[in-house]
């Protein structure tokens, strides 16, 4: 717990002063409600009073504001998880900071601490919105905690995985732009153009779900891709997201296989 | 006590061999000069005792292998000063001293000592070079570390910054500290350090106490109203090596062994009467330059 507590301070101690981090958190924070309340103001304006909502009740409210809140992670905190790491490199802090004592895996430890609990206070945050959503809206607090806990896990483990990918890209390609450009290629073109056209052409089935850029995303995906396929013909129906179960645990070991191969690179280059 | 041994440390990039099996040691108060022309391979050197470069071959140990984190007793400022530009010089000597668990009470007086008081609670960003070195020596001091790196401390500065950093590095030999420095100026490592180690594409070629190293070579500056028989006799007394003339005056390099009232007494026994004889003290720029050439 020393060692977490010292850790976590000296990130706290880089970013508490720097304008960049606070446009990310602030943005990151303000943006999320936001977008759910313009989102209700439009649903409220096009669909007729008389059509019964369950939009805004518990459980569907849950997957709706985590969908909501998985577009703007995407971005918000990719891009911080590769400003932590770009920003010491484009400074030579990391350099510094390691001729002044501190381990490289110490350097790592301290970037992965201060992404969980940004990933903490995220999913803190996605859970006082909709519960102040739900009020609003539903003008209900009726929800089963314990059935609807994997929506904070699977929120907090979606802005996590970002974090850390976000990372990743940054300690790869050691600049702010082109890390976030090449991850967004990589994310919303190279990653679904190649697992379904060529790995889902070639090997069929719902294994080409499981890449990690949708692993991640599936963690909350859009909430009406169940409705949206009982709507098809049976024949005609296919996978398209991840389940809960399934996301977590892909989410889980890309997770540990990026922290591992981060670890890997930050121990064995030159800095 | 050695503060540092490296043996057969070498890096190679490709197939740049940038250090080449250089093994030497430190030992405690020692203020090594590490010289040696650009491509030499010192920052390389420095690099990986400060654990940023991996050694392709060999290993480095630091204080006998008594500390478990060796570097919380090392203070350097390595190339560039790397700050955080937009913290205050105030907020990056505290990241300094959270990362070296040193207490913050000492800040004021390095903040005092490198002469940073007006603008520490600055951002950096807004520094000068100059004031961006100062703070970075302030930084490599916290934690009263027993050893310091410098890496061409001076590089980049206008005359009064580097008269500046020059007498920041003597006041911390000065304190007894067991200080490494790369540089270029030789007069500055001249002045300052006891040690010295001279490399060459990678390679050590001396290594060794600066009065040595100057002491190596023995030259008088000679005159004699009578040049012409001054010069023919010069050349037959025992030890004799060359000489040449600067200054109107003869300068001429004998063996090691061979002292001026020796001189004097073989040349006067051979009929030549001097007007002046003097021992011409080695500038260490020559010794290093004579050192290059020769390898």
């Amino acid at each position: 717990m020393k060692k977490i507590g010292f850790l976590l301070k000296l990130e706290w101690s880089k970013y508490r002063k720097n304008n960049t981090m606070m446009v990310f958190a602030l943005s990151a924070l303000l943006l999320f409600p936001i977008a759910c309340m313009l989102l209700y103001s439009f649903t409220t304006r096009v669909i007729p009073e008389e059509f019964p909502l369950t939009l805004y009740e518990y459980p569907n409210l849950w997957a709706l504001t985590g969908y909501i809140s998985n577009w703007i992670t995407y971005f918000l905190v990719v891009i911080t998880g590769i400003y932590i790491i770009t920003m010491e490199y484009s400074h030579k802090t990391l350099r510094q900071n390691v001729i002044t004592g501190l381990r490289r895996t110490e350097f790592l430890q301290s970037k992965i601490l201060f992404v969980l609990l940004y990933a903490i206070t995220l999913t803190m945050w996605y859970i006082i919105v909709t519960l102040l959503f739900g009020l609003f809206a539903g003008e209900s607090l009726n929800f089963d905690i314990s059935s609807d806990s994997m929506f904070f896990l699977s929120h907090f483990l979606m802005v996590f995985a970002y974090g850390v990918l976000g990372m990743f890209f940054g300690l790869v390609f050691k600049s702010l732009g082109l890390g976030f450009i090449l991850f967004f290629l990589y994310a919303s073109f190279l990653e679904p153009i190649f697992s379904r056209l060529v790995h889902g052409n070639l090997i069929g089935g719902d294994s080409h779900l499981f890449y990690p850029a949708n692993a991640f995303k599936d963690l909350m995906p859009f909430p009406f891709y169940s409705g949206l396929v009982d709507l098809m013909p049976p024949d005609q129906q296919f996978k398209m997201a991840l389940t809960t179960n399934e996301s977590i645990i892909a989410s889980i070991l890309y997770l540990g296989l990026l922290i591992l191969i981060m670890n890997r690179k930050i121990n064995r280059s030159d800095l | 006590m050695e503060v540092l041994k490296t043996t057969e440390l070498s890096k190679r990039y490709g197939l740049v061999q940038a250090v080449n099996k250089l093994s030497f040691s430190v030992k405690k108060g020692e203020v090594l000069g590490v010289l040696g022309p650009n491509g030499s391979g010192k920052t390389t050197t420095l690099g990986m005792i400060l654990g940023i470069i991996g050694p392709t071959e060999g290993n480095y140990s630091w204080f006998e292998n008594d500390h478990s984190r060796p570097l919380l007793k090392v203070g350097s400022l390595l190339e560039t000063p790397n700050h955080y530009p937009f913290l205050s010089g105030w907020d990056n000597l505290k990241i300094t001293a959270h990362i070296k668990q040193a207490g913050l009470k000492e800040l004021s007086d390095l903040i005092e000592m490198v002469g940073l008081s007006s603008r520490i609670n600055h951002k950096v960003k807004t520094y000068s070079l100059g004031m961006k070195q100062r703070l970075a020596i302030a930084s490599a001091m916290i934690g009263d570390p027993e050893v310091i790196i410098f890496d061409e401390p001076t590089n980049g500065l206008d005359p009064a910054g580097i008269a500046e950093i020059r007498m920041i590095i003597q006041q911390i030999a000065a304190r007894g500290k067991t200080i490494i420095m790369a540089s270029h100026i030789l007069v500055e490592v001249e002045k300052t350090c006891t040690h010295c180690l001279i490399l060459k594409n990678g390679q050590m070629i001396s290594h060794g106490r600066v009065d040595q190293i100057l002491k190596s070579a023995n030259t008088f500056m000679i005159e004699s109203d009578d040049r012409g028989k001054l010069m023919t006799a010069i050349t037959g007394i025992p030890g004799y090596i060359d000489h040449q003339i600067l200054n109107n005056k003869l300068m001429v390099t004998f063996e090691d062994s061979t002292k001026g009232s020796h001189i004097n007494h073989l040349l006067f026994q051979r009929g030549v009467v001097l007007s002046h004889l003097s021992r011409e003290k080695r500038k260490l720029e020559d010794a290093f330059i004579e050192l290059l050439n020769g390898t």
